[in-house]
């Protein structure tokens, strides 16, 4: 026979429950040890209200109290922000009533004085506004004034410049300068294009200026600034020796290093000297012609003779 | 059950009134004695065991703090003296006779003698069960706590407790519907 789940918990219930020795109730009684908890003395509050109830549910209390307070607060602030508003209404709608009366020495007449007239206060606005038009008018005079002004020096401005003869000595000496600067950068390039052919053609310069079309940026520096008779070339495909400003004296040449002092490259209008070393020597053809030694047919520039070298700072 | 009084009464003999722990006393200590003698099988050591609760329960009073009710804490309390004293003991579960001279006392006019002979066997039968399963029989059925209680008493969660119980009744069940002596259940029981 095999008994249902609820007839075996009805059996279980039902179980017998072993009485206990007549005297075991009497020993426990004397086995009785209390130890009294004299820990606080309780209020009434917490003879109403468990320290176990409060220790259940103040995790549940403690935010709703901090939530309470919170909207006490807000509500606080909400009614003294409506009252700091209404203040405010109060001050605009009474601002102007205050400014409105203009008290004039025509319509106060007395320090008993207490009704303003208002058609006193009607010409007193009349008045004022009149000196406001006043005011303005001089300051419209003020900028048409300063308006001509700069009509004037705008005028004077775009007019031709009436320089003295220094002042256009000065002004075209400077020019000049500035032409023999680019010229002696023109040559620098030159003479740096020509070292870097030689560095990929075997040490060995190049024979002529249309050759060095790789390594020059542009044929507009093969025209000498000052020279004013030769166009500079738009591109290398149009470039021709009426594009060249500059002689080139060394073409093809070998071992060109160990000739730094050889002359590389002349400009005859300023007179400038680029040599193999790849330094320029401004106007050293005009004004010290004498440095400029020919030997076996090459030009070299030696200015202290007995060395054979040049000494002046190149640039 | 009366678990309010009970947790004032504890209230109350935790500030010294000895009035109220001698309420306490006359509540629970059959109730305690009763479910010490099941477990140990034998008077002498139940009334020892309970003796042993009751001193516990005075000294720990004043830590009893009411989150749950004075029955199921001092079940707990009962619950730990015996296994200790299981620990420092080792004793086997007792045996049939003793369930079925119970049984033979209790007067129940109702009852066939084959119902008697079936409740006496699964009385022994909930012996078998495994420690964790017997207590959980025993302080639900035969004490008459509720799950929480139970669960309390225990120091388990309530899901465990119903689990436990299941498994007891599956058991119990099987062990009906199969001859032990030849059968191994598919519910071994832990050497106690």
């Amino acid at each position: 026979m095999k008994p249902s789940e609820q007839e075996i918990e009805n059996l279980l219930r039902r179980a017998p429950r072993p009485a206990p020795p007549p005297a075991l109730k009497q020993q426990l009684a004397d086995q009785m040890n209390l130890t009294s908890t004299t820990t606080a003395p309780h209020s009434a509050l917490f003879d109403q209200m468990p320290l176990a109830w409060w220790r259940r549910w103040w995790p549940a209390l403690a935010p709703a109290a901090v939530s309470v307070a919170c909207a006490v607060v807000i509500t606080v602030q909400q009614a003294e922000i409506s009252r700091l508003k209404e203040a405010g209404h109060t001050a605009t709608s009474a601002a102007p009533t205050a400014t409105t009366p203009l008290i004039t020495p025509t319509t106060y007449e007395g320090a008993n004085a207490t009704a303003i007239d208002p058609s006193a206060a009607e010409q007193d606005e009349i008045t004022r506004l009149r000196e406001r038009v006043k005011q303005l008018t001089a300051e419209i005079s003020q900028l048409e004034q300063t308006q001509k002004e700069n009509e004037e020096l705008r005028r004077q401005v775009a007019a031709p410049p009436t320089l003295t003869q220094e002042e256009i000595d000065a002004l075209t000496k400077a020019k000049e300068q500035a032409l023999s600067i680019r010229c002696i950068n023109n040559l620098k390039q030159f003479g740096l294009a020509v070292r870097i052919w030689m560095l990929d053609n075997n040490e060995v310069l190049p024979p002529d200026t249309l050759s060095m079309s790789n390594e020059l940026s542009t044929p507009k520096i093969l025209v000498c600034p000052a020279d004013t008779n030769r166009p500079a070339a738009r591109d290398w495909a149009s470039f021709t020796t009426v594009n060249l400003s500059y002689e080139y004296l060394a073409p093809s040449a070998r071992n060109a290093d160990h000739e730094p002092t050889r002359v590389l490259s002349r400009c005859p209008i300023h007179g400038h000297v680029g040599l193999c070393d790849g330094s320029v020597h401004g106007q050293v053809a005009r004004s010290h012609p004498e440095w400029l030694i020919e030997r076996d047919g090459k030009l070299y520039m030696e200015n202290d003779p007995q060395s054979g070298q040049s000494t002046r700072r190149p640039r | 059950m009366d678990a309010p009084t009970a947790n004032h009464l504890a209230e109350a003999a935790r500030r010294g009134d000895k009035a109220a722990a001698t309420r306490l006393i006359e509540l629970f200590y059959e109730r305690i004695y009763a479910f010490l003698r099941r477990l140990t099988g034998n008077d002498a050591d139940a009334a020892d065991l309970t003796q042993r609760t009751f001193s516990r329960v005075w000294q720990a009073l004043p830590t009893f703090a009411g989150r749950s009710t004075f029955s199921s804490w001092i079940h707990g309390i009962a619950h730990h003296v015996y296994v200790d004293w299981r620990r420092a003991n080792r004793h086997e579960p007792r045996s049939e006779e003793w369930w079925n001279a119970r049984v033979a006392t209790q007067p129940a006019p109702d009852e066939t003698a084959v119902h008697n002979d079936l409740a006496a066997a699964l009385f022994a039968s909930v012996d078998t069960l495994d420690h964790d399963l017997r207590e959980a029989v025993h302080l639900h059925y035969y004490q008459d706590l509720s799950l929480q209680e139970t669960a309390e008493a225990l120091g388990v969660a309530t899901s465990t407790v119903k689990y436990r119980l299941r498994h007891a009744l599956a058991q119990l069940q099987w062990q009906f519907d199969h001859d032990r002596q030849t059968l191994k259940s598919p519910y071994p029981a832990k050497a106690t």
